[in-house]
């Protein structure tokens, strides 16, 4: 007789402490991350006690507040062009009959998700600078939509294979043209895939580190830049606060995407 | 009066190599207030034909007119014509009364949702009102999808295997349905089937097609008893085929020669054979049994028997090795007509044979 735990993974030798070991080494570094930030004392190994005082040095410091807003606006203003670039590139591929090489089309625009991103980030710095483009944040917004698109165009696309093209034809057979079925049916139905690519969107934005230090000038720092400035001077407790609070953000996205994604 | 649509050498291609020839330069006419039905098996073009009236196609040739008026260029959203789809294509987002009053509101109409929910007091539906289609049952999500194409009264519906996913007492109960619903409506519906009980039972005229051609356009008992060609006669109802050679009997009567102990008496020659071998045919029931031999008549060994409730087919192998079938009311104290391996002879009368040429 064959037990059923004879067939499981679980079974394989070694396999309990290769789980462990993953856990232990991608969750014990931001426990403790998080944990330190809320440390009374300066000491990033021993605690002594509960308090939010980095959050409140954090917060005050004029240069973080700087560089989260900075990082703030750059997400959000790129998360929206990248957003609707990749739902208009979702649609077009995904159901204009006219348009040839298709494939092609949507290999091309998901090859970036493989270049490494030192090598993008030098080739827009390189092509910056070549056609003297400087316009501060914007710069940094150009990069990150361009870069942003084949993130949000993978869910945006994903969530339109599951729309049934006919109920586009059945919105066109009751006399509504072109525009108005993209509006009342096409767009709606593909809300919940628009929502998770734009959640993504954000994130990768908010985080981006290598891209954003090539193309940004002086005075448009983000907060991953400052925060690496910060550690080069010794790991702080505010650093692990400002660490924390993009942690936070980050979860708080994935989770309100994935609730979304559900709920439809 | 007017003809609802007419069609004049409709031909589409899809693109590919090579290209898929869906419809071959059909020509048709379909009434207005008709029940018309478009009947052929899988492939042959009948969604294509739906598509095109409809205009979620453009035909490749030939032209397409409602009512007279020229449509092949006009969007679909521009032609008094919806669409009855085979899955329903219901809208998820919707509840079932904004489904239907959909069409209505893009046409701008006053009283829209009013309107909705008299036609869905009309499918039955009035009460599933504010229930998104998901928690409809098959035949519910069916009767929105009529209501929906219904409410905006287009002067055409189309219904292409409106039927085909629901279970066959569903099946049934809806084919009156949709003639009551035709009846009360007084729109011109356009239905598409493979299943020729339903073609038959329903529609005021069928169109049977094969291969993107349309084979032969008349009512229901029309196509039944005198099919034009061999395929619509092979699609509709069963029958016995022969290949013969004809010999005249003056102007009104020939006799059939299949072999040399195998003739049939019938109808004279159609005018446009051309000479040669004919084929011959008649349908199961026209033909009767009986035991025993005659001489001189049709005859030969019973090889098969398989009871059908009402009737029984009897597959009687001829003396020179081919074989005909037969079905036949059964008695009415469920005895036996003949058995398996006994002799019986076949009778067929002339006016039962039908003489195909195509
Ligand atoms: N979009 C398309 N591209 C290429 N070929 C197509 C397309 N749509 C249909 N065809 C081909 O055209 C022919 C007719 O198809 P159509 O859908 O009209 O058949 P049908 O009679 O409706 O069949 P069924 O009963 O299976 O629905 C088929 O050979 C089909 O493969
Ligand atoms: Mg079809």
């Amino acid at each position: 007789m064959i037990r059923s735990s004879d067939r499981d993974i679980r079974w394989l030798p070694g396999f309990n402490w290769i789980t462990l070991c993953f856990f232990l080494f991608l969750y014990l570094p931001l426990i403790i991350l998080v944990v330190f930030s809320f440390n009374a004392t300066r000491s990033a190994t021993v605690w002594d006690g509960f308090s939010l005082q980095w959050y409140v040095k954090a917060f005050s410091n004029d240069d973080i507040q700087n560089a989260a807003k900075n990082s703030l606006i750059i997400a959000a203003v790129s998360t929206l062009f990248s957003t609707v670039f990749a739902t208009m590139a979702a649609i077009a591929l995904g159901r204009n009959r006219e348009i040839k090489h298709k494939t092609a089309f949507g290999g091309l625009l998901l090859l970036p998700l493989m270049i490494p991103e030192i090598v993008t980030a030098v080739a827009t710095l390189t092509f910056f600078t070549a056609i003297n483009l400087s316009w501060g944040i914007g710069n940094i917004i150009i990069a990150h939509t361009v870069f942003c698109i084949p993130f949000a165009y993978l869910p945006i696309q994903a969530r339109l294979r599951g729309v049934d093209a006919s109920l586009e034809t059945a919105a066109r057979d009751l006399y509504s043209d072109r525009r108005t079925t993209l509006l009342l049916i096409t767009l709606p139905l593909l809300a919940p895939g628009i929502f998770s690519g734009a959640m993504l969107a954000f994130i990768i934005s908010l985080d981006d580190f290598i891209i954003t230090m090539m193309v940004a000038e002086a005075g448009s720092t983000t907060l991953p830049i400052y925060i690496y400035g910060l550690v080069r001077t010794g790991v702080t407790p505010e650093v692990n606060a400002v660490s924390t609070v993009l942690l936070g953000i980050s979860v708080i996205a994935v989770l309100v995407s994935q609730w979304f994604a559900k709920k439809q | 009066m007017q003809d609802a649509i007419t069609i004049n050498g409709l031909t589409k291609s899809y693109p590919g190599t090579p290209p898929v020839r869906a419809l071959k330069g059909s020509d048709l006419s379909i009434r207005d207030n008709e029940f018309f039905t478009l009947l052929g098996p899988s492939g042959c073009g009948k969604t294509t034909l739906l598509r095109l009236i409809a205009g979620f196609e453009v035909p490749t040739d030939g032209t397409l007119k409602l009512f007279g008026e020229n449509i092949s260029k006009l969007p679909p959203e521009k032609r008094p014509v919806n669409t009855v789809f085979q899955h329903y294509s219901l809208f998820p987002h919707m509840n079932v009364l904004e489904n239907v009053a959909y069409g209505l509101l893009r046409q701008g109409k006053p009283d829209a949702r009013r309107t909705a929910q008299e036609m869905l007091d009309l499918v039955h539906l009035g009460e599933f009102a504010k229930r998104r289609p998901s928690q409809l049952s098959g035949g519910q999500q069916q009767r929105v999808a009529l209501a929906r194409a219904l409410a905006p009264h287009p002067r055409v519906l189309l219904l292409d295997e409106p039927l085909s996913a629901l279970d066959l007492k569903l099946r049934q109960s809806m084919r009156a349905e949709l003639k009551r619903l035709q009846r009360e409506t007084g729109i011109t519906f356009v239905f598409v089937t493979h299943d020729q009980e339903e073609a038959l039972s329903m529609s005021d005229r069928i169109a049977v097609m094969s291969r993107g051609e349309i084979q032969q356009v008349a009512r229901p008992a029309e196509i039944y008893e005198y099919p034009a060609t061999r395929f619509v006669a092979e699609f509709i109802g069963d029958a016995n085929f022969f290949e013969a050679t004809p010999r005249m009997n003056g102007d009104s009567a020939a006799t059939y020669h299949v072999s040399d102990s195998i003739r049939f008496a019938g109808p004279a020659l159609p005018a446009n054979a051309k000479g040669g071998k004919v084929t011959v045919m008649f349908r199961l029931e026209k033909a009767r049994i009986a035991p025993g031999r005659a001489d001189g008549s049709l005859g030969g060994t019973i090889s098969d028997i398989e009871y059908l409730g009402s009737q029984t087919e009897y597959r009687v192998t001829l003396d020179d090795g081919m074989s005909v079938a037969v079905r036949s009311e059964n008695h009415q104290d469920g005895t036996a007509i003949a058995e398996v391996g006994s002799q019986a002879t076949v009778e067929v009368d002339p006016e039962a044979i039908r003489v195909l040429v195509a």
